[in-house]
């Protein structure tokens, strides 16, 4: 069923809205989440809390243009959400190597509760990627928005891996000086 | 570990995250599929690179909201960022727009009733504060134009509402429910074009817009009005007394030596001080004729607030001071 049809459900509040999304969607979001929670169980818990979210903010959202984006957004923030509080789930090897690489290229938020922060600086990360070539932009999304590895990028994009290893190092150096220039960091 | 940082790659585009997502699928495809839809691409790209030959001298714009990213269309909708009640208590946004199109040069903005902020967040544009009637120069970005942003504000029936304990939104006048926000466009081959966002306000105090082609007419003496001065203009008019030229010297003194980037700085050390309050902030602008008044360092801004949702009105000053480490402080706060 196309996007735009399922989120009409959403605003006609029929049930099946949810019904379809999963259909469309589960395992891709279930793999965003599993990239960070890395238990079965607690993933499938943010899937469940990802579609009670979705439910509650469409209306008044209508992200029928961008709607896996929509979703992907949200088991993404509920994911790190539960990462953070459940100290009993095991340490991500690829959530610590994640967060050292982008350790020199983007300031440490004062506080999470600072939104208003946290959507500026992903405005300018936004505008930045804009400025770089296709293949680039995305290999800093699904490096750091969806959190695959090294191999799973050099797969999907049939390139060596020392190749998004170095083109990576170098749209992080990149974004760095962007963010001084715009005085962030 | 900091997870902070992850936490604020959430916020990048919609656009950018479906394109990595749908770029891995593409590659998955089977030799003989991904042939196969070679080959209808480059059947389509010839169709449309032919149509694209014969209606090359067509030009269009659509209007979308801003928060919703949600197209404005002809027929009219809720804007679902923001409602009015009787008393002007506004919840939410009013209705913050942008335009999308191609190569479109410049577009000039005549509001009817009401009055408009425009912001770029880009920072390259004069912005505009409540005002009726500017020109805003898009240029050939493109990905630029998401980042113009044009806030509708209806100031006058707000103060209606909110001034005269007695009044309803449904006993308004005509002008107070209803507004038009004339878009008169040039695109760079030099063809033109009007359109024009109509909004209005129902009884339940929920704005509808509708956006559609526009013919100026005689009567519409609104479009003819002259533009207004930008926020951050250098323009001084000559027919004015030299008293005031001088004082308006005096203005640009005292501010010059802050220059965009600084004043960037000084707002997002505002936007922390607020985040430990009650307030959320919804926009936040420089105040060049305040902060001449001020002595010293000293640099105003004027906030637009919401507390529980609630737009509070009127808008707070901020004053900040840059300390000689290069750090902006908050020295007072409040209306």
């Amino acid at each position: 069923m196309e996007d735009e049809k399922i989120v009409q459900l959403y605003f006609n509040r029929d049930e099946n809205a949810i019904k379809y999304t999963a259909d469309k969607y589960s395992s891709k979001l279930c793999n965003i989440s599993y990239k960070i929670i890395r238990d079965t169980c607690t993933v499938q818990e943010c899937e469940n809390d990802t579609y009670m979210e979705t439910w509650k903010r469409i209306p008044p959202s209508n992200p029928k243009d961008y709607f896996f984006a929509f979703l992907a957004r949200i088991i993404r923030t509920i994911s790190i959400d539960r990462y953070r509080k459940e100290t009993s789930l095991k340490r991500n090897c690829n959530i610590v190597e994640l967060s050292k690489e982008l350790d020199n290229c983007i300031p440490a938020i004062d506080s999470v509760e600072s939104e208003i922060e946290a959507k500026l600086l992903g405005e300018m990360v936004s505008r930045f990627l804009y400025t770089l070539s296709d293949e680039k932009q995305i290999m800093f999304v699904r490096r750091y928005f969806y959190m695959e590895s090294i191999a799973e990028i050099a797969k999907h994009l049939s390139i060596t891996e020392s190749k998004v290893k170095t083109s990576l190092f170098r749209v992080r150096g990149k974004l760095k000086i962007y963010l001084e220039k715009e005085e962030f960091l | 570990m900091n997870m902070d940082k992850l936490y604020c790659i959430g916020y990048i585009d919609d656009e950018l995250i479906e394109k990595a997502d749908k770029y891995i699928s593409k590659k998955k495809k089977c030799t003989f599929k991904k042939l196969t839809a070679l080959a209808a691409s480059f059947i389509t790209i010839f169709l449309i690179f032919a149509a694209l030959i014969s209606f090359k001298n067509k030009n269009t714009i659509t209007a979308y909201a801003y928060v919703t990213n949600e197209k404005i269309t002809s027929t009219a909708a809720v804007i679902k960022t923001g409602t009015i009640s009787d008393s002007g208590e506004m919840k939410g946004h009013q209705l913050i727009f942008y335009i999308l199109g191609e190569n479109i040069e410049k577009i000039r903005f005549s509001c009817k009733n009401q009055q408009l902020d425009f912001k770029d967040w880009t920072e390259k544009r004069n912005e505009y504060a409540n005002a009726q009637n500017f020109e805003i120069s898009y240029g050939n970005n493109k990905k630029e134009y998401k980042y113009l942003t044009i806030s509708w504000i209806p100031n006058k029936t707000i103060s209606e509402l909110s001034d005269n304990e007695n009044a309803k939104i449904k006993n308004l006048a005509k002008e107070l429910k209803e507004d038009i926000i004339v878009m008169e466009v040039t695109f760079k081959n030099g063809n033109t074009a009007t359109k024009a966002i109509s909004i209005s306000l129902s009884d339940n105090g929920k704005f509808l817009a509708s956006f559609s082609d526009y013919k100026i007419k005689k009567t519409d003496k609104f479009v003819r009005r002259s533009n207004d001065k930008p926020l951050n203009s250098t323009y001084i008019d000559k027919n004015e007394n030299t008293n005031k030229i001088s004082s308006i010297k005096n203005e640009r003194k005292s501010v010059y030596k802050l220059s965009k980037k600084q004043i960037k700085k000084a707002e997002i050390a505002a936007i922390r001080y607020y985040s430990k309050t009650i307030f959320t902030v919804n926009y936040i602008k420089f105040d060049k004729k305040g902060s001449a008044k001020l002595h010293g360092k000293k640099y105003q801004f004027i906030v637009n607030v919401s507390k529980e949702g609630i737009i509070q009105n009127p808008d707070r000053m901020i004053i900040l001071k840059k300390n000689r480490k290069g750090i902006w402080k908050v020295t007072n706060e409040g209306y």
